[in-house]
């Protein structure tokens, strides 16, 4: 079976610190942290840290198997690359609807190269579709689990999961002790 | 702290961690993280907070009192102790001295009582009592939520009697422990950074203290303690005190009531010592107060500094410098004044300010830049073969026997009224330190967090026509803001939260300067307050 990878968060461990968003926009930017400020770079970061009276998480992209993003995109805009659910800035004309369409909410919207250091001007820069990319190309992986300070992030691979799923079906087949 | 940050990575599903005025999970980050791994591998975890903190959503029992009633929920807990003979009666009898003065005390707080004062139902209070004392071992963390009150010592004292009541004192896993809110603040107190004491606090009233100093520093010391700050606000506004240096501190915004700190700090309207005043700041950037010093002086970061820092847990570690100075090393600033002023001060760097210093501080006299090299050591560490105390008051307390401070609870300085309704209360968010004169200027962390609102329950935010994000008018006897509403459960009914990160929106322009009378720390936690919609 051929399943993407993805970056889950637990709720259990999250204290809401929002460095996973900072590292998020770190890694994206073409610029460095120090310059960032200096450059006046728009903070751009692909997941959202979410508070509700029970717990604490931040959201991302599950890089659905049968994309609803990429499903509904007219520019086709949206499709999937080495395992992750991909925007190609170039073809999005800004439509939204992948926004209407994610059911995780994780779709957003940002200003185009708005992550080059030389973003003249991003008010006048195209607004394009916004998500999660496993931070492709990134020697680390993705830089939201390489900051959490509450190892609080999972990479779920598919050979894990189906091997946590072999696991649990053996558990369940077990009888009781 | 009495004891070890990394104990908790050893607590048990024996142990219990109570966690009383702390939001730790914002405000020492990684500590909450340790508290939320023990939790998660079964430890006990007890949380007392009026607000809905990430730590208080974890907890196995979590005790919303209202701001200010923290004697009266540690009293509450120890009645149903000493009531179902949960106590320690073995610690007691051979560590402690005064218990039947807290036993009378106490016993006038029974859970229903306790209850009416802090708004938590009984049943909660006792069974966070008995979570608490039937722990093989539990440790005690705080920090500003219980200090910054009138009664801030009271409340310390009620932690500590609460401690001592259950034999979790001198041991792993327990003690009183205060998380301190910078990485040098317990430094800088032990280097006599206070106005009564000299370093390794050492009473500057103690005559053959005072001799001892002279001796070393070749110079006449006074006698008498110097003064808090808001006695110094005081001397300023009434020309007692003429010149102030202020390193590393932003009062402009930190200290509570920031009308009164400026109209003390420019003294502009009835001054005949106008010209007397003087003001130098040291400070890494041009903050709120270094604008309306006389002269400014470049501060050196952590990454440009050289010499050590103690820990909240006492833990004197090296600081070694990564970068040199724009400036000049603080140290040799503070040389270059000292000698200005007509003072010998040759020192060859920061080794020998030390190792002058641990002449004359015990706690510090078995440390040394040497020693260092292999890693932190918690004082006490009297000589150089002693290795430290990680844990204090073992075997006896450093008083001798453990004594107990029956308190009786006392109200906030300021309560709501009708024309103040609600409470406010004030603390940190993660992204920012402080008074953001660091991480407003950080591109990541300000983007992160990048404006102030103010968190308010649904019911009084329906009541007063309030929505999510809508602008609003925030007001009280001493000053008002504009800022966003946060509509959330994250606080109670009828109590509101700010921070004081922002300078655009300072929070501590609304806070009450009424201080413990014997701390001087100003009550930020409690004041009164109206929340009013502002025209958009």
């Amino acid at each position: 079976m051929n399943m993407s990878t993805f970056v889950v968060a637990n709720p259990r461990k999250c204290i809401a610190c929002k460095s996973c968003e900072i590292a998020c926009a770190v890694a994206h930017l073409k610029t460095t942290v120090a310059t960032a400020g200096a450059v006046d770079a728009p903070f751009q970061p692909r997941l959202c840290l979410v508070q509700t009276p029970l717990a604490a998480m931040p959201v991302q992209c599950r890089q659905c198997e049968d994309a609803p993003c990429a499903a509904i995109c007219p520019a086709r805009a949206i499709t999937r690359r080495d395992g992750a659910v991909v925007v190609d800035t170039d073809r999005c004309f800004g439509c939204k609807s992948c926004m209407l369409a994610c059911p995780f909410g994780a779709m957003d919207m940002a200003a185009a190269g708005g992550e080059a250091p030389d973003a003249a001007a991003p008010a006048k820069a195209r607004t394009v579709a916004h998500k999660c990319d496993l931070c492709a190309g990134r020697p680390g992986g993705p830089a939201c689990v390489e900051a959490c300070p509450a190892l609080a992030f999972v990479v779920v691979r598919p050979d894990e999961l189906q091997k946590t799923v072999a696991d649990r079906r053996r558990a369940a087949a077990m009888p009781p002790a | 702290m009495t004891n070890a940050i990394l104990e908790l990575k050893e607590f048990t599903v024996r142990d219990a961690i109570f966690a009383i005025g702390t939001n730790a999970t914002d405000c020492h980050p990684l500590i909450g993280v340790y508290m939320l791994e023990a939790h998660a591998r079964g430890t006990k975890l007890i949380v007392a907070d009026p607000r809905r903190t990430e730590l208080a959503k974890h907890a196995d029992i979590w005790l919303r009192h209202r701001p200010g009633t923290d004697v009266a929920l540690l009293n509450g807990m120890m009645h149903v102790i000493l009531t179902e003979s949960l106590m320690d009666r073995d610690f007691i009898a051979a560590r402690t001295e005064n218990f039947d003065a807290l036993r009378e005390t106490v016993l006038a707080y029974p859970p229903e009582r306790a209850s009416a004062i802090t708004h938590v139902p009984a049943d909660k209070i006792a069974a966070a009592a008995r979570m608490f004392a039937r722990a093989e071992n539990a440790a005690t963390y705080y920090t500003m939520g219980i200090t910054q009150h009138v009664t801030g010592v009271d409340n310390v004292l009620s932690v500590s009697n609460l401690a001592l009541l259950t034999g979790n004192l001198g041991k792993p896993k327990a003690g009183v422990n205060p998380l301190r809110g910078q990485n040098n603040v317990q430094g800088a107190c032990d280097m006599g950074a206070l106005p009564n004491v000299f370093p390794a606090y050492q009473p500057v009233t103690d005559d053959k203290i005072r001799e001892k100093f002279e001796k070393a520093w070749g110079v006449p010391l006074s006698g008498k303690p110097g003064l808090t700050i808001p006695d110094v606000l005081h001397g300023l506004e009434h020309g007692s005190v003429k010149a102030l240096f202020i390193f590393g501190e932003n009062p402009m915004r930190s200290d509570p009531d920031i009308n009164h700190v400026k109209h003390c700090m420019e003294n502009v309207d009835f001054s005949p010592l106008k010209e007397a005043r003087f003001i130098v700041v040291q400070d890494l950037f041009l903050t709120e107060t270094a604008e309306i010093a006389d002269v400014v002086l470049p501060g050196a970061s952590f990454a440009e500094k050289d010499g050590t820092f103690s820990n909240t847990e006492r833990r004197v570690q090296r600081v070694r410098q990564a970068v040199a100075p724009v400036g000049k090393p603080d140290w040799l600033i503070l040389t270059e004044l000292m000698r200005a002023m007509g003072t010998k001060a040759d020192y060859a760097g920061p080794e020998a300010v030390f190792d002058e210093m641990r002449t004359l501080a015990p706690s510090y006299a078995g440390i040394s830049y040497a020693r260092l090299e292999q890693g932190g050591i918690p004082w006490p560490c009297p000589n150089e073969s002693h290795p430290g105390t990680p844990i204090l008051h073992v075997g006896k307390c450093n008083r001798g026997p453990g004594l107990f401070c029956a308190v009786d609870f006392k109200p906030p300085a300021e309560n709501p009224d009708e024309s103040y309704p609600l409470i406010l209360t004030t603390g940190r968010v993660a992204a920012h330190y402080h008074t953001g004169t660091m991480t407003r200027r950080c591109w990541g962390l300000d983007a992160a967090h990048p404006e102030e609102s103010l968190e308010i329950h649904p019911e009084d935010a329906a009541r007063l026509g309030i929505a999510h994000d809508d602008p609003i008018r925030v007001t009280t006897r001493r000053g008002t803001l504009t800022t966003k509403a946060n509509v959330t459960t994250r606080v109670p009914v009828g109590t509101t939260f700010i921070s004081f990160h922002f300078s655009e929106t300072p929070g501590n322009i609304l806070t009450n300067s009424a201080a413990d009378p014997i701390s001087k720390t100003p009550e930020y936690k409690v004041c009164a307050v109206r929340v009013e919609r502002a025209r958009a």
